[in-house]
Order: C-alpha cells, then structure tokens, then sequence
C-alpha cells in the first residue's frame, strides 16, 4: 500500500457549466468551479491550491485571489493535460500525508472550445521533428495520431465501426440523463455512420466534447471527512505506444498496458473489484483498449461486450459500468477532472446514473502510452 | 490535402541532400549495426551521442494508416500511415496512390521534386501489391 493510502478524501467536487463558448475567462470558469467545490466540502478556504494547464488556464495565485484569499500555503501548477487527471489525487494526498496541508483545492479550468484547442498543440515529437517529417505531409494534431493507433488496435482486436458506435450510443443514453452533459440525444447506427470521418476510422462522434469550463475537487485529510470517498491508490508513468515517434513493439499500448499492473499492485485488490469506471474516454477505441488493459473484460470477449446490441454490458446497470455520466464522449472535456467528479459522486451514491453499491471506482487520465490511474474508494 | 514546403534547417540536411537525388537517407549506428529514423539523436544501445547517415533502401511495410478529411469536402483525402523501414526503423509518412490498404503491405519510397522548398518522401506500393 503506499503511504498516503486511506488517509486523503475528495470532500467536495464543483464545475461549472460546459458549453462551447463560455464568454468568461478561466479565471472565472475556475473561480466558480472552486467555490461549488469549497461549499461542497463545507470549508470556507483552501489550506493549498494545486492545479495543471498547458499554458491556457488561470494561474493559481490569481485564483488565490479571486477566491479573497489573504494568504496562501502550499500552490503550485503543473504542466501537462489528459495525464494529470488521476495523478493530481496523488499530488494532493501526498501533501495531505506529509502534513503540508490539511486540505487541497484542485482544478483545471479551460476554454477549451472557444479558446485553445487540443489539436492545435501539435504532438510534441522531438526538436524540429514536426516541421520536418510530419506537419507538411498533413499529421496535426493528436487525432491523427490516435487514428493511426485505432485502425491497428481495431485489426488486432476484431473490432470495427459497430463497436465503436456501441461504445459512442451507450455513452450518449448515459448523457441523456445528465443535465451537465453537453450532447444528450440518443444516437443510432445510422447517424453514426453518416457522420463525417475525420481521420479514419474515427468520426467526429469518436472524438470527445471539446468544451470551455472548469472543474474542481477539495482533497482533505480523511478524519475531517468520514463520509467521503478516499484516495485508495495512485500510479503514473507510461512506456513506448500510441505516443511514441521510435518503433514501439505495440503501436496500440497505451498508458493502461504499463500502469494497471502497478495500480492493482498498489491497490491490493484485482480487477473484479472494480465497481464503476471512470476510462478517459477521448477517442471512443480508447474504451476497449482500457478495459481490455484493466483486466475488466478479455480481448475475446470486446466484440460481444460491444456488439450494438448489447452495448448495456457496459450500461451504469451492466456488467461493466463505464462513464455512467457520459464521458468524456458526452457530458464534456475539463481534461478528464470532470471524469474523476464523477467517480467520487459514484461513491456518494449521489451520481448520474448511480451504480448499485458502487464501493470502489477506477479513474484514468493519459495522453497516449503515458498517463496515470487512481483507485477511490467509498468513506 | 497539399504538402506543405519543406526547409532544411541544419539539423537534417543529409536527410534533404538524399531526397534531391532519390535517395531515402537514415540514421545508423556502425558498431551497434542498428538504423534510426532521420530525426534520432543519438544511440540507444551504446549512447554514442552522434549517429552517421546511411542509405536506406527505400522498401518498406505498412505498420498502420489513417485517412484523414478535411472540414472541405472538396478536400483530396490524405492517406497517413506509419511504414516500417526494411531496416528496421519506423517512420511517420504519406502514401501516394496506395490501394488496398492492409498491416504488412509492402510499399516502396519514391520522391517528389516541387518547384519550392526541398524534395519530399512518399511511399507507394510495389509490384507486388495490388494497385
Ligand atoms: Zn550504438
């Protein structure tokens, strides 16, 4: 077990509206993401502010003080995205276990909609590597990248578009119950396979919600929280993938494949006790690939699981429930901390969707072969 | 979808000068025998810092594609892939006229001299597979 285990809760969650032009600055996004959270978790200020951007966000000490706040402890903001969601539990139990803090606020805010958009950041493949070798052959952005990584996996797997439709319909009834979810109605397979491809085999509807607001959670000692959900285990790291520029011996590993090993390990428990998963959902092939890596459900097994038919094996009410919010696919992208609001709901009892006697959730975060996991556990 | 206009930039110029005459120019390490991607620094196996160019014989096999569309749908879609190299390496690279696209088709590099900007790298398919 590893030292902060148990001893850190998620006492409070907060977002804001997701939309596609917010109109507000992150400032304001992540101000009232903050507060919602704050008052969630019935504290009046934060001891420590921890937040991650890629340089599109609200700085923490502006946050600080907006929030009123006359002083601050420990802050600090780390750079990265998608790798971050589950990870930063870590960061904020690891101050709470060292004493540096009773309680940590934890946000992302962005626009990232209407202001800086994931696919315009390139793929950060090496100095001079894009100019030269990938961006004038038309090789943008993640997408493209992650396009490369399906077409593959799908072949190795045995799956196709049908599956991903499942994967893409059940995420939208799971949104139609969810009122923050940015696309609620029902989809069939017809409109799936109208919709336009954008890098194939993915359509736009493979691709998450890019949306503009800003998600907060309030990380406490678990004492001062008896009833909320705990910090159970966390890992990061990665290995060569999806991501990698170099030969990789599977172009179709992702974080999942290096990391679920060591969060079962740090957890103590096995896959079978997963209750509800909260997968970083921003391309749908990216659902089997991690419940295959998670051990949830056997590559054999996928085409079943996700035949349209009987996509509700992965229903809130299924054998698997995953994103019974709507994911990122539906409800909206705050970078996957939306994902990780939902797993602690789930734990509360008090989620969209809520699974029966839901005790342990895993939560995931990456951008390709890297990323990070965290297991939470109910108060 | 256009290529956009290469520019040497000093870093790979063996990589440019190859392309002007046809020829797919890599990265290789001599006592390791292993071959690297143009873009490669250094080597893995012994970390020698600095890695020498060779010719590469320009045949290679598809790893994975994708074919991406563009917002216009007057755009030509542009057919992506990764292709591994006869020697080894991988490489991120366009196809130009391939046709029934599979993991393992053997492909083959051919070059495109436009009136600006350096020689690209494409990759079509063979003799031997289907056109
Ligand atoms: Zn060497």
């Amino acid at each position: 077990m590893q030292g902060f285990a148990g001893k850190a809760a998620v006492a409070g969650v907060g977002m804001t509206t997701l939309t596609r032009a917010s109109g507000r600055t992150e400032l304001q996004l992540a101000a009232e993401a903050a507060r919602a959270a704050l008052l969630d978790a019935g504290l009046e200020r934060p001891d420590a502010i921890l937040s991650y951007h890629l340089n599109d966000s609200a700085p923490v000490l502006y946050l600080a003080r907006e929030l009123g706040l006359k002083e601050i402890g420990w802050h600090n903001e780390i750079y990265g995205g998608g790798t971050q969601s589950a990870s930063i539990l870590a960061d904020a139990a690891m101050l709470i276990d060292a004493g540096l803090a009773a309680n940590v606020l934890v946000y992302r805010a962005l626009n990232g909609r209407s202001g800086t958009r994931m696919n315009a950041l390139g793929l950060k493949l090496g100095e001079g590597t894009e100019e030269q070798f990938t961006h004038p052959y038309g090789m943008a952005g993640p997408v493209h990248q992650f396009a490369l990584a399906a077409q593959r996996y799908l072949h190795d797997a045995g799956l196709g578009e049908e599956h991903l439709y499942a994967v893409v319909a059940q995420s939208r009834l799971h949104a139609g119950s969810n009122p923050r979810a940015v696309r609620r109605e029902p989809l069939d397979l017809g409109q799936y396979l109208a919709d336009r491809l954008v890098a194939s085999p993915l359509r736009r509807t493979d691709c998450c919600q890019e949306s503009d607001g800003a998600c907060a959670l309030v990380v406490t000692r678990a004492q001062d929280a008896p009833g909320a959900p705990r910090i159970h285990a966390v890992v990061r790291g990665g290995g060569p993938g999806a991501s990698t520029m170099d030969k990789a011996p599977d172009i179709t590993a992702l974080f999942s494949r290096y990391l679920a090993p060591k969060l079962y390990d740090a957890a103590g428990m096995k896959p079978g006790d997963i209750d509800v998963a909260l997968l970083y959902d921003a391309y749908s092939w990216l659902v089997p690939r991690q419940l295959e890596d998670f051990g949830l459900v056997a590559r054999e097994d996928l085409p079943a699981i996700l035949s349209t038919l009987s996509g509700r094996e992965i229903a809130w009410n299924g054998l698997h429930p995953v994103n019974p919010h709507g994911g990122l696919l539906s409800e909206g992208y705050v970078h996957g901390l939306n994902n990780v609001a939902e797993a602690v709901r789930q734990l509360r009892g008090d989620g969209t969707n809520q699974v029966r006697d839901a005790e342990v959730a895993l939560c995931t975060g990456f951008g390709g072969s890297y990323g990070s996991a965290a297991i939470l556990t109910r108060g | 979808m256009d290529i956009g206009v290469l520019r040497r930039d000093g870093r790979t110029d063996p990589f440019f000068d190859g392309t002007a005459r046809d020829e797919l120019m890599i990265k290789r390490c001599e006592p390791c025998d292993r071959w690297f991607g143009p873009d490669a620094t250094g080597c893995p196996g012994c970390g020698a810092d600095e890695l020498g160019w060779a010719r590469a014989c320009g045949d290679a096999s598809l790893v994975t594609w994708t074919i991406t569309h563009g917002r216009d749908p007057d755009d030509e879609p542009a057919f992506l892939a990764l292709v591994e190299l006869a020697e080894g390496p991988w490489l991120h690279a366009r196809l130009d006229g391939v046709t029934g696209l599979r993991e393992g088709l053997p492909l083959v590099a051919r070059f495109v001299h436009p009136a600006e900007g350096e020689a690209y790298l494409l990759f079509s398919g063979t003799r031997r597979s289907p056109q």
